[in-house]
């Protein structure tokens, strides 16, 4: 009765192994190629982006701009007091809010949420807080965003997940 | 000797056609197979399947997988393409019966007690044939555009996103970045015409040789 458990390895079992370690290690590197390939460029974001919305002349007072900010749909507005730049994904359940011009305030679609265009604020509606501001620049001529008002708040929307 | 016994003749002397092939086309099913409808199911969503890539071959001719031509391309096909819209309905509705079908299949197969040895590994490559068509369904779901399909995929990413550790990670290279748009469109085709086609073809081939080699299972 042999009830050991024998192991035996031979030279030609040993470079078998080697050479399959070998091949694991270049099929390793294909797939973290492939995987870098697939991976989004704009994952891999910098705090400090600044980004060009518009010329200040394109975007004469009491209209807007629509633009992209980290990945999310966003609004410039000029009013009276000056620019004024929130991300436009509603905080109740992630639809687009835009412009209601007849009322003068941002209005979602889906669910009549309506926000002051000054602040970002909740006037009306079943969304839960505010739109998140986005921080502004213009110079020469043009207004840049920068970041986030408060990120921290914006890392707490769900529906901004990824933008902060 | 008729024309086309002369054709089949000179085929069958390079290609021992009579050979080779007599056993698989005269191969018989057995009665109870031959008789009973539930058996049909597997053969109807393989039909569906012939259907869908034949109907998505044609589209692919007219159809433009960018956010701002998607949505025109299918309102394209389906108004101003003769016989467009056949087509269209055709990728469509066969696409919902395959569904059906391959549900009811699993089903007739379980209650059948069909998966039962030695057709364990056939039911393994069954259930992931019925992951695919879904994941067909939902990839070629994105593709017209329009409120139905943005949101769907917004969901259907938003669960991918939700699991846990890996879920956000799945997500991006899914989605192509933080919010659905012009990579997420062109990745979910390339995913719908490229890679699922592949995979479900291999995965047949697979599924109908098991079948071919063990029969196919009597009545309980």
């Amino acid at each position: 009765m042999e009830d050991k458990i024998s192991f035996t390895i031979t030279r030609r079992k040993l470079t078998e192994i080697l050479m399959g370690l070998v091949a694991l290690f270049f099929a390793g590197g294909a797939l973290a190629s492939i995987l870098k390939y697939l991976w989004p460029a704009t994952a891999a974001r910098g705090d400090s982006a600044e980004i060009k919305i518009a010329n200040a002349d394109e975007v004469p007072t009491g209209s807007v701009r629509k633009f992209m900010f980290n990945g999310k749909a966003a609004v410039l507005l000029h009013m009276p007091a000056g620019f004024r730049a929130f991300g436009s994904v509603c905080t109740h359940l992630g639809c687009i809010s835009y412009w209601k011009e007849d009322e003068n305030l941002l209005f979602c679609p889906c669910h009549l949420g309506k926000f002051d265009p000054n602040t970002g604020a909740v006037i009306s509606g079943p969304p839960p807080s505010p739109l998140p501001a986005i921080d502004i620049v213009v110079k020469e001529g043009a207004v840049y965003a920068l970041k986030w008002k408060d990120p921290e708040y914006v890392k707490t929307i769900s529906f901004y997940a990824g933008a902060a | 000797m008729k024309l086309e016994d002369k054709i089949y003749k000179w085929f069958d002397d390079r290609f021992k056609l009579k050979e080779l092939l007599t056993p698989i086309i005269k191969h018989p099913a057995p009665e109870y197979a031959v008789t009973n409808p539930l058996y049909c199911l597997g053969g109807i969503a393989f039909l569906c399947f012939l259907i869908l890539v034949g109907t998505g071959v044609f589209l692919a001719m007219y159809y433009k997988p960018t956010p701002l031509e998607a949505y025109k391309s299918v309102e394209h096909i389906m108004t101003a393409v003769p016989m467009g819209s056949l087509i269209r309905s055709l990728h469509h509705w066969a696409a919902n019966t395959m569904i059906a079908a391959v549900m009811l299949h699993m089903m007739r197969i379980y209650f059948m007690g069909a998966y039962k040895k030695p057709r364990e590994l056939n039911w393994v490559v069954g259930v992931t044939l019925l992951l695919i068509t879904t994941t067909f369904g939902f990839s070629g779901y994105l593709l017209p555009w329009d409120q139905l399909a943005f949101w769907a995929t917004k969901i259907g990413t938003g669960i991918a996103g939700s699991i846990p550790v890996i879920g956000q990670y799945i997500s991006l290279i899914l989605v192509g970045g933080t919010d659905i748009g012009a990579e997420t469109m062109t990745r979910f085709f390339a995913i719908h015409v490229m890679i699922l086609p592949i995979t479900i073809a291999i995965l047949l081939l697979l599924h109908f040789a098991m079948v071919r080699i063990q029969g196919i299972s009597g009545r309980l």
